[in-house]
């Protein structure tokens, strides 16, 4: 039987969850050179791990290309992959907000035809869906703050953790969509298959948080 | 060549080698259901729109084919083949001939991509048994599964079996407002503890309350269901304790059969289609991203139907069985053709003839020279070379 793979979100949450990996024993010295090499190994614990970019590690894991994955709880709310989502890894904290200027306030809660920028359009969707409003939802691939400013979109919905870069430019949070943190998910078939070795490795991980 | 036409979307051809593998996949499965006494059935691709309606519980109906015949009655291309079996056999079949074990093979039709990456089309093989609710049956019936699957010479392979009335028995337990089951059910299908455990602590759960929302999405063998069934008397929550009564009943007769390796008991599984109604079971491969069998108990489809029987079964997902079967490298039988090639045709067609007469595959084109018949033999799957007109034969 080969060794699990894991995927993992390419930037800090990589970091973060090597050195939780490191604290149950799981190394992988690589990583940390200027390797060009796509998928790294700890030989002796028999796991592989490669970096992905966070949009695509649930799609890794959800083909198997990757038995278990860690990536941004706002990465699994946008794709809806049927994949198992089994830990809060309680790191790479912040919150999935709609932002605006101050008087988006009272936009938001009028009822008037508005637009959304966002990376996340499903998101977006769902939230405003809830609240049955049908905003238009223009998607962007970054720098969403931008959108309000220069009168592209009047309410923007993303990831916040300090809230300075919305200050600077004059704008404040309107509403939480969510909590977002770092989880580990697990691809199904192998969550069957390997079931002891992974529930393990879960069991394991769970209890060094 | 802007005038080559294609598949329509969601539809493939397949070719030799894939057919070929494809072919053995569908015999050692009929074989092995033949074992357990199992006898073949056909029913027609296209059916009655009423036989797959939304009460029975089958696929969404948007996501069937449907089109209307000349009569105007309403007509679909099969979605699934456990609806149109259920059909015959209560057309057919009477209380006294029980119990009925049929296996049938074709292809069904579904819109729905969640099924799949893309196909629309999907193979199927599976089996059926008509009876008396009883978790013997259950056995058997996954018992062939998984002899199935150990036919196929496929490695790393899981039978996870739940109960389909599981989750909502334990909502009922737990008092999970009505609006909010679905919500609930989600998340225990998808294992997520953590979400858990925060309604948990909004619910101010007792402990065993508590232990019986984290066990369910815990799976594992005859233990888990004890402390479940446990649980389950200690809160009172008799529905429940059946659910777990019954899987336990199950895995008694799995044990008999020693197939209890291959089976793992997962208590949070949601049933994949509404007509399930005890025994719910998916069949994981090292190889296949998606299951490559799913099936249970359905006691009420046929009642529907003006039956009383009940019923257990299952199909296999020949195309996903397939995906394994290349991921795995096993070695599946391939046919061996000898090319007989040679400057007379009238010879060439008197040597191929006397060949077939023998039982060989052969394969007849006149006028080759050594190089050309060596390059196709190659390509097109000989083993051999029989040039006539010359001394000896040529070996590929």
């Amino acid at each position: 039987m080969s060794g699990l793979t894991i995927a993992l979100t390419k930037g800090r949450l990589a970091s973060r969850t090597m050195s939780l990996l490191e604290n149950i024993g799981i190394h992988c010295e690589e990583m940390y050179t200027d390797t060009r090499k796509l998928v790294l190994e700890d030989e002796g614990a028999g796991v592989k791990f490669f970096l992905a970019k966070a949009g695509d590690v649930p799609t890794y894991v959800e083909y198997g290309a990757a038995d278990l994955g860690v990536v941004g709880k706002d990465v699994l709310l946008e794709e809806k992959k049927d994949i198992y989502e089994v830990l809060d890894l309680k790191f790479g904290k912040c919150r999935m907000a709609v932002a605006g200027f101050p008087e988006g306030k009272q936009l938001l809660r009028s009822g008037a035809d508005f637009k959304v920028a966002t990376k996340y359009p499903e998101i977006a969707r769902e939230y405003f869906l809830k609240r049955h409003q049908m905003p238009e939802i223009l998607k962007l691939g970054g720098s969403i703050e931008l959108a309000p400013i220069v009168g592209l979109a009047d309410v923007i919905v993303d990831i916040v953790e300090t809230g300075s870069t919305l200050k600077e430019n004059g704008l404040v949070v309107l509403d939480t969509v969510c909590p977002v943190s770092a989880r580990l998910v697990v691809n199904k078939a192998s969550m069957k298959i390997r079931h002891e070795e992974i529930s393990d490795l879960i069991r394991r991980i769970g209890s060094s948080l | 060549m802007s005038d080559q036409l294609y598949t329509p979307y969601g539809f493939r051809d397949i070719l030799f080698d894939e057919a070929a593998a494809l072919g053995w996949i569908q015999e050692k499965l009929r074989s092995v259901f033949a074992r357990f006494g199992y006898r073949h059935v056909e029913t027609p691709l296209v059916e009655y729109l009423d036989v797959f309606s939304a009460e029975r519980g089958s696929v969404a109906p948007r996501d069937m084919y449907k089109f209307i015949d000349r009569e105007g009655d309403l007509l679909v291309l099969r979605p699934d083949m456990t609806p149109a079996l259920a059909r015959m056999v209560s057309l057919y079949f009477r209380e006294a001939d029980l119990p009925i074990r049929v296996t049938s093979s074709g292809s069904t039709f579904r819109y729905n991509s969640r099924y799949s990456a893309k196909q629309r089309q999907l193979r199927q093989t599976g089996i059926e048994l008509y009876g008396h609710a009883s978790s013997f049956e259950d056995a058997e019936v996954l018992c062939a599964a998984v002899h199935s699957l150990k036919a196929l010479n496929l490695s790393d392979h899981r039978i996870t079996i739940g109960h389909a009335r599981l989750v909502s028995d334990l909502m009922q337990a737990l008092k999970v407002p009505a609006d909010q089951q679905d919500e609930w059910s989600r998340e225990i299908e998808s294992k997520n503890v953590f979400s858990l455990e925060q309604k948990d602590m909004q619910c101010a759960f007792t402990e065993d309350q508590a232990k019986m929302l984290s066990l369910v999405t815990e799976a594992g063998d005859r233990s888990l269901l004890t402390e479940g069934y446990d649980l389950a008397k200690r809160l009172q929550a008799e529905e429940l304790a059946k659910d777990f009564g019954w899987l336990l009943e199950v895995d008694y007769y799995l044990q008999a059969y020693q197939v209890q390796e291959d089976v793992l008991f997962d208590p949070g599984m949601k049933p994949e289609l509404t007509y399930y109604t005890g025994v719910i079971f998916k069949g994981y491969v090292l190889g296949a991203a998606e299951p490559v069998l799913d099936g249970g108990r359905y006691d009420a489809l046929l009642y529907q139907v003006g039956s009383s029987f009940d019923a257990v079964g299952f199909g296999f997902y020949e195309d996903r069985l397939l995906e394994a079967v290349k991921a795995q490298k096993i070695v599946t039988e391939q046919e061996a053709f000898t090319l007989v090639t040679g400057a007379d045709p009238g010879q060439v067609i008197r040597t191929a003839d006397c060949l077939r007469e023998k039982g060989e595959l052969v394969m007849a084109i006149p006028g080759l020279d050594q190089q050309q018949a060596e390059h196709y033999a190659a390509t097109h799957q000989c083993a051999r070379i029989v040039m006539t007109g010359q001394e000896g034969q040529v070996e590929a």
